[in-house]
C-alpha cells in the first residue's frame, strides 16, 4: 500500500522514472554535443548538406514513430511533408508570411488534414490502414500535380524565401545546420516526454492490447487520431523546414518513396527506442548518396536492409546494446 | 436506491439468429449474480452487450438508472462498468504496477499539455493513480510481483492481474468472464476466495458469467440461466439447483458435482 515500494527495482529493463530520465538526458546531451561539433570537423559543404537532411529526417522518422506506436503504420508521411511544404512556402510566396510562421501554419494544416482522415481511417486495422493512407499519399502527389494554378504543377514552386528570424536569413550550412539540430531537438524531446506521460502509455496500451485498452477505459480510437495528428503535424512541420531549405518543392520532393524512407529509418534504427528513429535516420539517409553508382538497384538493397533487419534484429540498431548487456551477464552468471 | 444493473428485455439478432432473446434481470447493489448456461447459451452476447462491445438489437441496459446503450465501452468504463476477460488478458510487455497504472489513470483528468509539461497536477495525478493500482494489486495478492513484467506472471496471477486492472478504474460493478477458466483447483479456490474479499473490500456489485459450478453455487447471491438465448430461471442458487427446467437443461443428469 506505500508508495515507496517503487524504489525497490532490481530489474534494470524497469528503473524508476527519474534514473531513467536522467539516462536520456545524459545520451541527450552527448548526442548534441557531438551534433554541435560537426561543423566545426568538416568544412565540406557536401557533407554538412547530409547532416542537415539527416537531423530533418529523423524528425520525420521520429513522428513517424509516435503514430506506430499506437499500432499503426502510416504510408502518407510524406505527404503531411509535402502538405506543410506547400502550405508554408506558398504563404511566404503569395501572402508574404514569414516563414518563420509558415513553418507552425503548416505543420497545423497538416495536422488539420490529419484530424478528419484520422476519424476516418482509424477504424481500419493493419493493412488496410497502410492502404488506405498509401492511396491518400497518392491523391496529395496528384493534387500538388493538377492544381496547377496554385502549385505550378510538376514545375514546382522555385525561389521559395529562405527562413529568417529578426532579419537574419538562415542561408549558409552552417546556421542553417545549427537551426535544424534545434528543431530535431525539440522533436526529440517532446517526443520523449509524450511517451513518457500517461496519454503516450496510452499509445502503447492501444498497440499492446487493444480490446484490453478500451475495456480499461481508454478511448482507443481518441487516443489513436491524437497520436496520428501529433506525428503529422510534426511531419508538415519538417517538411516546411525542408522547403525552406532546399527553397525548392515539386511533386516529387515528398513521395511514395520518402515514406518508405521513413518506414526503413525508423525500422532499422528500432521503432520501440526513443533514439531508435535517430539512428535510423543517420544510416539510411546517407545511403542514396553511397549507393548512387548502383542505379536502379538503390531500391532493392533498401529492401534487403529492411528484411534483414527485421529477421535478425527486429528490434532495430538501438537495441544491439540491450542484447550485447543481456548476453555479458548471461556470460557473468552461467 | 436504483438498481445496480437492469437488463430489460434485450435481445441480441445475428442475421436470423437470435443470440439473446427477451433477456430481463436486475442486480441490487452489493450483490453477486451469476450468469450460467450451457455452451451457446448466449452468456459471452450477453456480456458483450452489457459491456458495450456488440449493441443491442432491442432492449435497454441501465446502470445505476442510467442508460448504457449505443456507448462506447471506454465511456461504459468511465460510468462505473468494467468487465475482465475469459481468456488472459494483460499488457504483456509492461510492469504489474504499470498494467494497473494503466487502468487508474483513467479516472484521472489531466490535459495532454499538462502530461507532457509534467506539472503539479500531472504528478499529483501520477501518485493517486499509483495508490489506487498498489491498492487493487494488495487486494488481489499480487502486490509483491508488481515489478515483473506481466507476460512473464504464472497464469493464474495473471488472471488475478486482469483483475486487478479492472478494478483499479474503481468501477461500481465489475463483470467477470469465467474468472476461473483454465485455472487449476487450488487457483480456482484463490480466485473465489479473492471474488468474496474484493466484494467486501469494494462493496461492488458483481456479475459473474462462470461455467464452473461449485464456484457459482459458492459465491452467488443470485443466478439467472440462459438456455438458447432466453433466460429460463432466475433465482437463488437453491432455488435454480432444484429447478427442473435447469436441470434438464444444462446441469444434465449425472456430470453436476
Amino acid at each position: 500500500m506505500s508508495i515507496s515500494q517503487t524504489t525497490e527495482v532490481p530489474n534494470a529493463d524497469h528503473m524508476p522514472a527519474a534514473t531513467q530520465g536522467r539516462h536520456v538526458w545524459r545520451n541527450f546531451i552527448i548526442v548534441a554535443v557531438a551534433v554541435a561539433v560537426v561543423p566545426l570537423i568538416t568544412s565540406s559543404q557536401y557533407y554538412l548538406h547530409v547532416a542537415i537532411l539527416v537531423l530533418i529526417n529523423s524528425t520525420f522518422s521520429t513522428s513517424l514513430s509516435i503514430i506506430a506506436r499506437t499500432g499503426q503504420l502510416s504510408l502518407c508521411h510524406a505527404g503531411f511533408a509535402s502538405v506543410g511544404g506547400y502550405i508554408s512556402a506558398l504563404g511566404a510566396m503569395r501572402l508574404g508570411i514569414p516563414p518563420v510562421f509558415g513553418i507552425f501554419i503548416g505543420g497545423a494544416v497538416a495536422g488539420l488534414v490529419a484530424l478528419p482522415l484520422g476519424w476516418i481511417i482509424l477504424r481500419l486495422r493493419g493493412v488496410y490502414f497502410v492502404l488506405v493512407t498509401f492511396t491518400f499519399g497518392q491523391l496529395l502527389t496528384l493534387l500538388a500535380l493538377d492544381l496547377q494554378s496554385i502549385t505550378e504543377g510538376a514545375n514546382g514552386l522555385v525561389g521559395v524565401p529562405p527562413l529568417s528570424i529578426f532579419g537574419y536569413a538562415f542561408v549558409d550550412r552552417v546556421p542553417f545546420y545549427y537551426l535544424a539540430a534545434g528543431f530535431a531537438g525539440l522533436v526529440f524531446l517532446f517526443t520523449w516526454r509524450l511517451l513518457g506521460a500517461p496519454a503516450g502509455r496510452n499509445f502503447t496500451c492501444v498497440e499492446e492490447n487493444l480490446q484490453l485498452a478500451e475495456s480499461t477505459g481508454i478511448d482507443t480510437r481518441k487516443t489513436q487520431v491524437i497520436a496520428f495528428v501529433i506525428g503529422s503535424f510534426i511531419a508538415g512541420m519538417g517538411g516546411a523546414l525542408m522547403t525552406h531549405y532546399i527553397r525548392y518543392i515539386s511533386p516529387d520532393s515528398f513521395t511514395f518513396w520518402s515514406s518508405v524512407a521513413f518506414i526503413t529509418m525508423m525500422v532499422v534504427g528500432g521503432r520501440w527506442a526513443l533514439a531508435g528513429p535517430f539512428i535510423g535516420a543517420l544510416i539510411i539517409t546517407p545511403l542514396p548518396e553511397l549507393l548512387r553508382d548502383t542505379g536502379g538497384f538503390q531500391h532493392i538493397i533498401y529492401g534487403a536492409i529492411l528484411i534483414l533487419v527485421l529477421q535478425f534484429l527486429p528490434d532495430g540498431i538501438a537495441s544491439i546494446s540491450q542484447r550485447v548487456k543481456a548476453i555479458s551477464r548471461r556470460r557473468a552468471q552461467p | 436506491m436504483s438498481a445496480s444493473l437492469e437488463v430489460q428485455n434485450v435481445g441480441k439478432y445475428f442475421g436470423g439468429l437470435k443470440a439473446l432473446n427477451g433477456v430481463n434481470f436486475t442486480i441490487q447493489p452489493g450483490q453477486i449474480f451469476g450468469l450460467i448456461g450451457p455452451n451457446g447459451a448466449g452468456k459471452t452476447t450477453a456480456f458483450n452487450v452489457i459491456s458495450g462491445v456488440l449493441p443491442p438489437s432491442k432492449g435497454d441496459i441501465r446502470l445505476n438508472g442510467e442508460s448504457i446503450v449505443g456507448k462506447k465501452p471506454s465511456r461504459i468504463v468511465d460510468k462505473g462498468l468494467v468487465r475482465t476477460f475469459q481468456q488472459t488478458m494483460v499488457f504483456p510487455g509492461r510492469t504489474v504496477l504499470e498494467n494497473v497504472i494503466a487502468g487508474a489513470m483513467v479516472k484521472e483528468e489531466i490535459s495532454l499539455a499538462a502530461s507532457i509539461f509534467d506539472t503539479k497536477a500531472a504528478q499529483d495525478a501520477r501518485n493517486r493513480a499509483e495508490e489506487h493500482a498498489w491498492e487493487a494489486l494488495n487486494l488481489l495478492g499480487i502486490g509483491h510481483q508488481a515489478h515483473i513484467r506481466a507476460g512473464d506472471l504464472p497464469y493464474g496471477h495473471q488472471r488475478r492481474l486482469g483483475v486487478a486492472v479492472a478494478l483499479s478504474t474503481r468501477p461500481s460493478i465489475l463483470l467477470m468472464d469465467e474468472p476461473a477458466a483454465g485455472l487449476n483447483p487450488e487457483e480456482k479456490a484463490d480466485m473465489a476466495r479473492a471474488i468474496t474479499s474484493i466484494r467486501e473490500a469494494r462493496n461492488l456489485t458483481i456479475l459473474l458469467v462462470e461455467h464452473h459450478m461449485k464456484m457459482v453455487m459458492g459465491l452467488c447471491d443470485r443466478i439467472a440461466v440462459l438456455n438458447y438465448g432466453e433466460m429460463i430461471a432466475e433465482g437463488s442458487p437453491a432455488e435454480i439447483r432444484s429447478n427442473p427446467k435447469v436441470i434438464e437443461a444444462y446441469l444434465g443428469k449425472d456430470d453436476y458435482e
